[in-house]
Protein backbone atom coordinates (compact mmCIF):
# COMPACT_ATOMS: atom_id res chain seq x y z
CA UNK A 1 0.00 0.00 0.00
CA UNK A 2 2.66 2.70 0.66
CA UNK A 3 4.31 2.41 -2.73
CA UNK A 4 0.67 3.18 -3.82
CA UNK A 5 0.67 6.72 -5.76
CA UNK A 6 -1.35 8.94 -3.24
CA UNK A 7 -4.80 10.03 -5.17
CA UNK A 8 -6.15 13.42 -4.30
CA UNK A 9 -9.66 13.33 -2.84
CA UNK A 10 -11.08 16.08 -4.70
CA UNK A 11 -9.98 14.85 -8.53
CA UNK A 12 -12.37 11.58 -8.09
CA UNK A 13 -15.38 11.63 -9.18
CA UNK A 14 -17.20 10.17 -6.11
CA UNK A 15 -20.63 10.35 -8.10
CA UNK A 16 -19.80 7.64 -10.69
CA UNK A 17 -21.76 4.48 -9.63
CA UNK A 18 -18.87 2.28 -11.02
CA UNK A 19 -16.27 3.98 -9.37
CA UNK A 20 -14.98 1.02 -7.17
CA UNK A 21 -13.61 3.26 -4.41
CA UNK A 22 -17.33 4.33 -3.57
CA UNK A 23 -18.63 0.76 -3.57
CA UNK A 24 -17.38 -1.55 -0.48
CA UNK A 25 -18.18 -4.35 -2.68
CA UNK A 26 -15.75 -3.20 -5.15
CA UNK A 27 -13.16 -2.73 -3.04
CA UNK A 28 -9.19 -3.40 -3.40
CA UNK A 29 -10.02 -5.55 -0.37
CA UNK A 30 -13.50 -7.29 -0.98
CA UNK A 31 -12.74 -7.97 -4.65
CA UNK A 32 -9.59 -7.27 -6.07
CA UNK A 33 -10.69 -8.44 -9.48
CA UNK A 34 -13.47 -5.92 -9.69
CA UNK A 35 -11.67 -3.33 -8.61
CA UNK A 36 -8.91 -3.45 -10.83
CA UNK A 37 -11.73 -4.41 -13.69
CA UNK A 38 -12.95 -0.65 -12.86
CA UNK A 39 -10.10 0.42 -12.54
CA UNK A 40 -9.25 -0.31 -16.38
CA UNK A 41 -7.54 2.67 -18.61
CA UNK A 42 -10.56 2.10 -21.06
CA UNK A 43 -13.12 1.47 -17.70
CA UNK A 44 -12.06 5.23 -16.24
CA UNK A 45 -12.19 6.87 -19.53
CA UNK A 46 -15.84 5.27 -20.53
CA UNK A 47 -16.81 6.32 -16.60
CA UNK A 48 -15.82 10.54 -17.49
CA UNK A 49 -16.66 10.25 -21.22
CA UNK A 50 -19.41 12.91 -21.91
CA UNK A 51 -22.16 11.74 -24.31
CA UNK A 52 -22.23 8.62 -22.66
CA UNK A 53 -25.81 6.56 -22.79
CA UNK A 54 -26.48 2.96 -21.29
CA UNK A 55 -27.54 -0.12 -23.03
CA UNK A 56 -28.58 -3.71 -22.51
CA UNK A 57 -29.08 -6.07 -24.45
CA UNK A 58 -31.01 -9.49 -23.64
CA UNK A 59 -30.02 -12.02 -25.35
CA UNK A 60 -31.96 -13.69 -26.96
CA UNK A 61 -35.30 -12.18 -27.88
CA UNK A 62 -38.18 -13.08 -25.79
CA UNK A 63 -40.10 -14.88 -28.29
CA UNK A 64 -36.93 -17.50 -28.37
CA UNK A 65 -35.96 -17.53 -25.05
CA UNK A 66 -37.49 -20.97 -23.99
CA UNK A 67 -34.40 -23.99 -25.74
CA UNK A 68 -35.18 -27.50 -25.89
CA UNK A 69 -32.54 -30.33 -24.61
CA UNK A 70 -29.26 -30.05 -26.40
CA UNK A 71 -30.16 -26.95 -29.28
CA UNK A 72 -27.88 -24.00 -30.04
CA UNK A 73 -28.89 -20.73 -30.44
CA UNK A 74 -27.18 -18.21 -32.09
CA UNK A 75 -28.19 -14.57 -31.60
CA UNK A 76 -27.35 -11.57 -33.49
CA UNK A 77 -27.34 -8.82 -30.99
CA UNK A 78 -28.85 -5.95 -32.90
CA UNK A 79 -26.38 -3.29 -31.04
CA UNK A 80 -25.56 0.40 -31.83
CA UNK A 81 -22.54 1.40 -33.95
CA UNK A 82 -19.58 1.19 -31.10
CA UNK A 83 -21.39 -0.47 -28.41
CA UNK A 84 -18.56 -1.23 -25.55
CA UNK A 85 -19.13 -4.32 -23.42
CA UNK A 86 -18.68 -4.02 -19.83
CA UNK A 87 -20.67 -6.96 -18.35
CA UNK A 88 -22.67 -9.87 -18.85
CA UNK A 89 -25.01 -11.69 -16.97
CA UNK A 90 -26.62 -14.96 -17.44
CA UNK A 91 -29.67 -16.42 -16.01
CA UNK A 92 -32.26 -19.35 -16.38
CA UNK A 93 -35.73 -20.45 -15.36
CA UNK A 94 -37.30 -23.65 -15.40
CA UNK A 95 -39.04 -26.48 -13.59
CA UNK A 96 -35.20 -27.79 -12.15
CA UNK A 97 -34.00 -24.82 -12.49
CA UNK A 98 -31.53 -24.99 -9.81
CA UNK A 99 -30.21 -28.16 -11.32
CA UNK A 100 -29.96 -27.36 -14.83
CA UNK A 101 -27.25 -25.51 -16.71
CA UNK A 102 -26.42 -24.17 -20.43
CA UNK A 103 -23.36 -23.01 -22.03
CA UNK A 104 -22.90 -19.34 -23.64
CA UNK A 105 -20.24 -16.76 -25.49
CA UNK A 106 -20.18 -13.82 -26.90
CA UNK A 107 -18.03 -13.32 -30.55
CA UNK A 108 -17.02 -10.39 -32.42
CA UNK A 109 -19.07 -10.63 -35.67
CA UNK A 110 -15.80 -8.72 -37.31
CA UNK A 111 -13.26 -10.34 -35.87
CA UNK A 112 -13.95 -13.47 -34.90
CA UNK A 113 -12.18 -12.64 -30.49
CA UNK A 114 -14.52 -14.11 -28.54
CA UNK A 115 -14.89 -13.36 -24.26
CA UNK A 116 -14.29 -16.84 -23.19
CA UNK A 117 -11.85 -19.35 -24.90
CA UNK A 118 -14.64 -22.02 -24.69
CA UNK A 119 -18.27 -21.30 -23.92
CA UNK A 120 -18.60 -20.91 -20.31
CA UNK A 121 -21.18 -22.48 -17.55
CA UNK A 122 -24.06 -20.19 -16.58
CA UNK A 123 -23.84 -21.71 -13.51
CA UNK A 124 -20.29 -20.68 -13.21
CA UNK A 125 -21.15 -17.23 -14.07
CA UNK A 126 -24.19 -16.19 -11.98
CA UNK A 127 -24.23 -15.19 -8.77
CA UNK A 128 -27.41 -17.09 -7.60
CA UNK A 129 -25.90 -20.20 -8.01
CA UNK A 130 -22.29 -19.78 -7.47
CA UNK A 131 -22.37 -18.69 -3.92
CA UNK A 132 -21.70 -14.79 -4.27
CA UNK A 133 -25.79 -13.34 -4.37
CA UNK A 134 -24.49 -10.77 -2.51
CA UNK A 135 -22.81 -9.44 -5.16
CA UNK A 136 -23.64 -7.51 -8.17
CA UNK A 137 -25.65 -9.70 -10.80
CA UNK A 138 -23.57 -9.54 -13.61
CA UNK A 139 -20.08 -9.98 -13.91
CA UNK A 140 -17.47 -7.53 -15.16
CA UNK A 141 -14.58 -7.98 -17.87
CA UNK A 142 -11.65 -7.46 -16.89
CA UNK A 143 -11.79 -4.38 -19.88
CA UNK A 144 -14.64 -3.23 -21.63
CA UNK A 145 -15.06 -4.54 -25.25
CA UNK A 146 -15.30 -2.56 -28.46
CA UNK A 147 -17.53 -3.66 -30.96
CA UNK A 148 -16.60 -1.61 -33.82
CA UNK A 149 -18.43 -0.49 -36.51
CA UNK A 150 -19.84 -2.41 -38.57
CA UNK A 151 -19.29 -5.60 -36.13
CA UNK A 152 -21.75 -6.17 -33.29
CA UNK A 153 -21.82 -9.29 -30.75
CA UNK A 154 -23.14 -12.51 -31.60
CA UNK A 155 -24.02 -14.68 -28.44
CA UNK A 156 -23.99 -18.98 -28.53
CA UNK A 157 -26.47 -20.70 -26.26
CA UNK A 158 -26.44 -24.07 -25.83
CA UNK A 159 -28.71 -25.87 -23.53
CA UNK A 160 -26.99 -28.57 -22.38
CA UNK A 161 -30.14 -29.98 -19.89
CA UNK A 162 -32.35 -32.32 -20.52
CA UNK A 163 -35.05 -30.31 -20.45
CA UNK A 164 -36.39 -27.29 -22.05
CA UNK A 165 -36.00 -24.26 -20.25
CA UNK A 166 -35.53 -20.27 -20.16
CA UNK A 167 -32.31 -19.16 -21.28
CA UNK A 168 -31.21 -15.44 -21.11
CA UNK A 169 -27.58 -13.44 -21.59
CA UNK A 170 -27.69 -9.96 -20.63
CA UNK A 171 -25.27 -7.86 -21.81
CA UNK A 172 -24.22 -4.33 -20.26
CA UNK A 173 -22.65 -1.87 -22.21
CA UNK A 174 -22.67 1.53 -22.92
CA UNK A 175 -22.21 3.75 -26.64
CA UNK A 176 -20.88 7.38 -27.14
CA UNK A 177 -22.68 9.99 -29.30
CA UNK A 178 -21.90 12.89 -29.92
CA UNK A 179 -22.68 15.54 -26.67
CA UNK A 180 -24.73 17.53 -29.20
CA UNK A 181 -26.95 15.22 -30.31
CA UNK A 182 -28.41 14.30 -26.78
CA UNK B 1 -9.81 26.74 -4.18
CA UNK B 2 -10.58 30.37 -4.90
CA UNK B 3 -14.01 31.10 -4.66
CA UNK B 4 -14.55 31.27 -8.52
CA UNK B 5 -13.65 27.66 -8.32
CA UNK B 6 -16.01 26.58 -5.32
CA UNK B 7 -18.74 24.25 -6.93
CA UNK B 8 -22.37 26.43 -6.78
CA UNK B 9 -23.95 22.57 -5.67
CA UNK B 10 -23.70 20.54 -2.91
CA UNK B 11 -24.35 16.68 -3.35
CA UNK B 12 -26.72 14.65 -0.50
CA UNK B 13 -27.88 11.07 -0.90
CA UNK B 14 -31.38 10.22 -2.71
CA UNK B 15 -33.26 6.81 -2.72
CA UNK B 16 -36.14 6.90 -4.63
CA UNK B 17 -38.45 3.80 -4.09
CA UNK B 18 -41.33 2.08 -6.35
CA UNK B 19 -43.06 -0.19 -5.06
CA UNK B 20 -46.19 -2.38 -6.16
CA UNK B 21 -47.80 -5.00 -5.97
CA UNK B 22 -48.26 -7.71 -9.36
CA UNK B 23 -51.53 -10.23 -9.78
CA UNK B 24 -50.20 -13.03 -12.01
CA UNK B 25 -48.78 -12.35 -14.99
CA UNK B 26 -49.51 -8.71 -14.95
CA UNK B 27 -47.65 -6.08 -17.26
CA UNK B 28 -47.46 -2.27 -16.34
CA UNK B 29 -45.89 -0.08 -18.42
CA UNK B 30 -45.10 3.79 -18.00
CA UNK B 31 -44.56 3.58 -14.14
CA UNK B 32 -43.22 7.16 -13.33
CA UNK B 33 -40.79 7.40 -10.63
CA UNK B 34 -41.02 11.21 -10.36
CA UNK B 35 -37.62 12.99 -9.28
CA UNK B 36 -37.52 15.83 -7.45
CA UNK B 37 -38.33 19.86 -8.81
CA UNK B 38 -35.27 20.87 -6.59
CA UNK B 39 -32.64 19.08 -7.87
CA UNK B 40 -31.01 16.54 -10.73
CA UNK B 41 -30.83 13.16 -9.60
CA UNK B 42 -26.99 11.00 -10.50
CA UNK B 43 -28.79 7.17 -10.65
CA UNK B 44 -25.64 5.47 -9.33
CA UNK B 45 -27.43 1.59 -8.46
CA UNK B 46 -30.53 -0.24 -8.72
CA UNK B 47 -31.73 -2.71 -5.87
CA UNK B 48 -34.44 -4.12 -4.49
CA UNK B 49 -36.34 -7.54 -3.16
CA UNK B 50 -39.67 -9.18 -4.49
CA UNK B 51 -41.73 -12.78 -3.51
CA UNK B 52 -40.90 -13.68 -7.40
CA UNK B 53 -39.10 -13.21 -10.13
CA UNK B 54 -40.32 -10.49 -12.67
CA UNK B 55 -39.03 -8.93 -15.60
CA UNK B 56 -38.09 -5.03 -16.07
CA UNK B 57 -37.37 -2.36 -18.42
CA UNK B 58 -36.68 1.38 -17.48
CA UNK B 59 -35.75 4.43 -19.45
CA UNK B 60 -32.49 6.46 -19.40
CA UNK B 61 -33.20 10.34 -19.37
CA UNK B 62 -33.07 11.11 -23.11
CA UNK B 63 -36.30 8.57 -22.71
CA UNK B 64 -35.35 5.15 -24.40
CA UNK B 65 -35.26 2.59 -23.19
CA UNK B 66 -32.48 0.94 -21.56
CA UNK B 67 -32.85 -2.43 -22.89
CA UNK B 68 -33.98 -4.26 -26.01
CA UNK B 69 -36.00 -6.14 -23.81
CA UNK B 70 -37.28 -6.61 -20.02
CA UNK B 71 -34.40 -7.63 -17.95
CA UNK B 72 -35.04 -10.76 -15.56
CA UNK B 73 -34.71 -9.34 -12.05
CA UNK B 74 -32.18 -11.56 -10.96
CA UNK B 75 -29.62 -9.87 -13.64
CA UNK B 76 -30.10 -6.41 -13.09
CA UNK B 77 -31.27 -6.39 -9.64
CA UNK B 78 -28.45 -5.84 -6.92
CA UNK B 79 -28.42 -6.01 -2.85
CA UNK B 80 -28.61 -3.30 -0.32
CA UNK B 81 -25.17 -3.54 -0.06
CA UNK B 82 -24.12 -3.18 -3.48
CA UNK B 83 -27.02 -1.84 -5.97
CA UNK B 84 -25.90 -2.74 -9.61
CA UNK B 85 -24.22 0.27 -10.94
CA UNK B 86 -24.41 2.13 -14.32
CA UNK B 87 -22.33 4.37 -16.76
CA UNK B 88 -23.71 7.52 -15.00
CA UNK B 89 -27.23 8.77 -15.91
CA UNK B 90 -28.53 12.00 -14.75
CA UNK B 91 -32.25 12.40 -14.96
CA UNK B 92 -33.46 16.13 -14.67
CA UNK B 93 -34.83 17.65 -12.05
CA UNK B 94 -39.07 17.70 -12.44
CA UNK B 95 -38.56 14.98 -14.60
CA UNK B 96 -40.61 11.30 -14.59
CA UNK B 97 -37.15 9.64 -13.62
CA UNK B 98 -36.45 5.87 -14.54
CA UNK B 99 -40.09 5.16 -16.12
CA UNK B 100 -40.43 1.31 -15.52
CA UNK B 101 -41.74 -1.27 -17.47
CA UNK B 102 -42.60 -4.34 -15.43
CA UNK B 103 -43.81 -7.88 -15.82
CA UNK B 104 -45.01 -10.80 -13.43
CA UNK B 105 -43.34 -13.94 -14.28
CA UNK B 106 -43.49 -15.63 -10.72
CA UNK B 107 -46.69 -17.16 -11.37
CA UNK B 108 -48.35 -15.82 -8.78
CA UNK B 109 -48.82 -12.41 -6.55
CA UNK B 110 -45.39 -10.50 -6.23
CA UNK B 111 -44.79 -7.79 -4.08
CA UNK B 112 -41.81 -5.81 -5.75
CA UNK B 113 -39.72 -3.37 -4.36
CA UNK B 114 -37.06 -1.45 -6.33
CA UNK B 115 -35.04 1.23 -5.40
CA UNK B 116 -33.03 3.55 -7.25
CA UNK B 117 -30.10 4.97 -5.55
CA UNK B 118 -27.80 8.06 -6.13
CA UNK B 119 -26.89 11.26 -5.46
CA UNK B 120 -29.06 14.98 -5.72
CA UNK B 121 -27.24 17.78 -6.62
CA UNK B 122 -28.95 20.81 -5.51
CA UNK B 123 -27.80 24.12 -6.88
CA UNK B 124 -26.80 26.47 -3.94
CA UNK B 125 -26.56 29.78 -6.14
Amino acid sequence: MLSEAWIDPRSVDWTDGLNPLRVPGWSRNNSPYAYQALQDPFMQALRIAGGIENRIYVAPEPAAQLVTPGATVDFEVPSEPNFWLYAVAASNQGDDEDLQDFLFNVTDSETGATLFSQPVSMTTMNPQRNGTADRSPYYLLSTPHLFASPSYPVVRMINTSADSQIIRVTLFGCVEYDRRTL
Amino acid sequence: MSDANQPDYVEEPQLYPYTVSLSNAQHLENQSVNIDRDADFTLTGVNGSSTGRYTLNFRTPSGRLISTAEILDTDIIGTANQPTAFMPMVYRAGSVGPQLNITDVSGSTNAVSIVFSGIRRVKTT
